[in-house]
């Protein structure tokens, strides 16, 4: 698994953590991460302040991309509003960034479902130039209406994924969206949605999507089962359905479809299939990742990440 | 809980428990035990040792360990102290604003016993390498490898009181730095007071241990993810536990180190240099031992 470890490129550009003492030397060239870890949350130093002295830099007008780790406190329960309040507050002195990661923090820092976001909604409007948006954690997450003409890339990692954002995502008007990648998790963990309410993003809209990925997910066989009803999608090259519970009933599914067929690639990695699943997947004729499968353990299967 | 008022097992109870096979018992009674047949090493004038009985019982007293390690300057997690009940816990890290410690056997060894415990906005979570069973009173511990999770807090309340009856000791959890998804750390194996061997051990739990399902990567892996001048200071570290244990001619440390490069001491293993296939140069820990009695 390549998940929760810490990012090394985002945006395009490999990743600095922010010093205020050494600047945005590399403004041009680097993703810049803010994080206030437990020593310096302890010395109550804040991740707001670090985000002002980023944004009085001479530089901050060529950051193109910027991480948000621990804001501060975020183990033990402080939420993402003070920062979501303070980057849309700076959005003026950031006119370029077309990257951000809102979350960036690995399980030993804070359990996915344990970090705490908040309604993010204005930043759509804040900053027009968004090309693509990461969140990790989805307990307390609203993206409110979200209307977009840049947004080419969402991704939302969670441990169990609300149907109320879910709901938010299908409504979203984002025309250029290429990349949509859902970590649907565990009826544990925040993911109270059934397959009515992902179905219709195996079918329709976001006509540019070219990447669909409904990973993590308890549903996974369902999934496979729904887009094996549907009809082959223009456009989309990539469905991955990895890190979720799919079994061979999944597998047998998707190789009947004809849409599964028209893609370039399906990622099934991290599921349950034996090698009947995986021959059947076969026979699609496209590229299959298929690596790393796991055994039931007393007839139980869980998602890869849900904690 | 002070160590007097601690009913040591006796009689027909101590046999039941010595025989009772997995069982966390009479932790802080086979400590005492220990240091008992140290002091009588000590006595012989003819016994000849590698590592000093004094020392050695000072290693398996993690608390003292770890006091003594903060008085020769080396970084450990920040501690709590003793844990003398579920409720003392809980107030100890409301008042430091803590919301994520391991509980650790005062005189355990080989994860014996370890919690990690996290709180938030009133949920909690223990993750353990004990597990329960119902005692009279409350329950009884025994060391699975099989790691156990609890999220109802009578559960927990159960579990930290009984690991406090053994001796128990809270510290800040350090979150570890992750390797393909997998939080790590490192043991380093000290000959005569340096840095020999080293190995990372990764886990998708809280606890790295090798027995309990840890995986190794070589050093080089998580190397690369530290500063040089981090990497530096840990190698000092080192020789600073090394300095802090002078009569010890080999030990085992667990070392954490952090995102940002810092680093802490975890525990001190006196009889921490067996890692089943670790070979550095060609020698093992037991051959860079033999090389420095020779010399």
């Amino acid at each position: 698994m390549t998940i929760s470890d810490a990012t090394e490129a985002f945006g395009g550009k490999p990743v600095r953590d922010f010093d205020p003492g050494v600047g945005l030397s590399e403004a041009g060239t680097a993703a810049y991460r803010i994080a206030i870890d437990w020593e310096r949350h302890e010395n109550d130093e804040k991740a707001t302040d670090l985000l002002a002295a980023l944004v009085s830099d001479a530089r901050a007008a060529e950051v193109t991309a910027l991480l948000f780790g621990d804001w501060g406190g975020t183990a033990e329960g402080n939420d993402a509003g003070p920062i979501v309040e303070a980057i849309v507050s700076a959005s003026t002195r950031l006119p370029n960034l077309t990257a951000l990661f809102l979350g960036d923090m690995t399980f030993e820092e804070c359990e996915i479902s344990w970090i705490q976001q908040t309604n993010v909604s204005a930043l759509f409007g804040a900053f027009p130039r968004l090309e693509e948006l990461r969140i990790r954690g989805s307990t307390g997450l609203s993206l409110g209406p979200v209307r977009h003409q840049s947004l080419r890339k969402l991704v939302i990692e969670s441990g169990g994924l609300g149907a109320d954002v879910i709901a938010q995502v299908r409504n979203a008007e984002v025309p250029r969206l290429e990349h949509l990648e859902l970590w649907l998790g565990d009826d544990g963990y925040g993911w109270d949605g059934r397959i009515d309410d992902v179905a219709p993003l195996l079918q329709s809209g976001f006509p540019g999507l070219k990447y669909l990925g409904l990973r993590n997910s308890q549903i996974a066989d369902h999934i496979a089962a729904a887009f094996a009803q549907v009809p082959a999608r223009p456009g989309l090259e990539v469905l991955d359905l990895s890190l979720g519970t799919m079994t061979d009933e999944g597998a047998q599914a998707l190789s009947e479809s004809t849409a599964a067929r028209a893609l370039r690639k399906l990622d099934v990695h991290h599921n349950y299939l034996t090698a009947a699943g995986l021959r059947a997947l076969a026979t699609l004729g496209i590229a299959i990742e298929a690596s790393d499968q796991q055994q039931d353990s007393d007839g139980c299967r869980y998602v890869a990440v849900s904690e | 809980m002070r160590d007097e008022d601690r009913a040591p097992l006796t009689g027909a109870a101590l046999q039941a428990a010595v025989r009772d096979i997995g069982r966390i018992a009479g932790a802080h009674q086979s400590f005492l035990g220990l240091v008992e047949a140290m002091s009588r090493v000590e006595l012989d004038a003819s016994a000849r040792y590698m590592n000093d009985p004094s020392e050695i019982c000072l290693a398996f007293d993690k608390l003292r360990c770890q006091r003594h390690l903060v008085g020769h300057h080396v970084p450990v997690p920040p501690l709590l102290g003793s844990v003398a009940s579920y409720d003392q816990l809980r107030e100890q890290m409301a008042a430091r604003r803590w919301s994520r410690v391991f509980i650790k056997l005062r005189h355990g060894s080989a994860a014996s016993g370890v919690v990690a415990y996290e709180i938030m906005r009133g949920r909690e979570q223990a993750r353990s390498t004990a597990e329960m069973a119902p005692g009279d009173p409350g329950v009884r511990l025994y060391n699975t490898r099989r790691i156990r999770r609890y999220g109802d807090r009578d559960a927990i309340r159960a579990l930290i009181d009984a690991l406090a009856k053994e001796g128990a000791y809270a510290e800040r959890w350090i979150p570890k730095v992750t390797l393909d998804g997998l939080a790590c750390d490192l043991r380093v194996v000290l000959t005569a007071g340096k840095p020999t061997h080293w190995i990372v051990r990764a886990s998708r739990h809280p606890f790295t241990n090798l027995h309990l399902g840890g995986r190794r990567f070589e050093i080089d892996a998580l190397r690369s993810r530290v500063p040089e001048d981090g990497w530096a200071a840990v190698v000092d570290t080192c020789r600073s536990v090394g300095a802090a244990f002078p009569r010890c001619s080999y030990l085992g440390l667990d070392v954490a180190i952090e995102r940002a490069g810092r680093h802490a001491v975890l525990e001190v293993n006196a009889f921490g240099d067996y890692v089943k296939g670790l070979v550095v140069a060609g020698r093992t820990p037991h051959d860079a031992q033999l090389e420095t009695l020779w010399t």
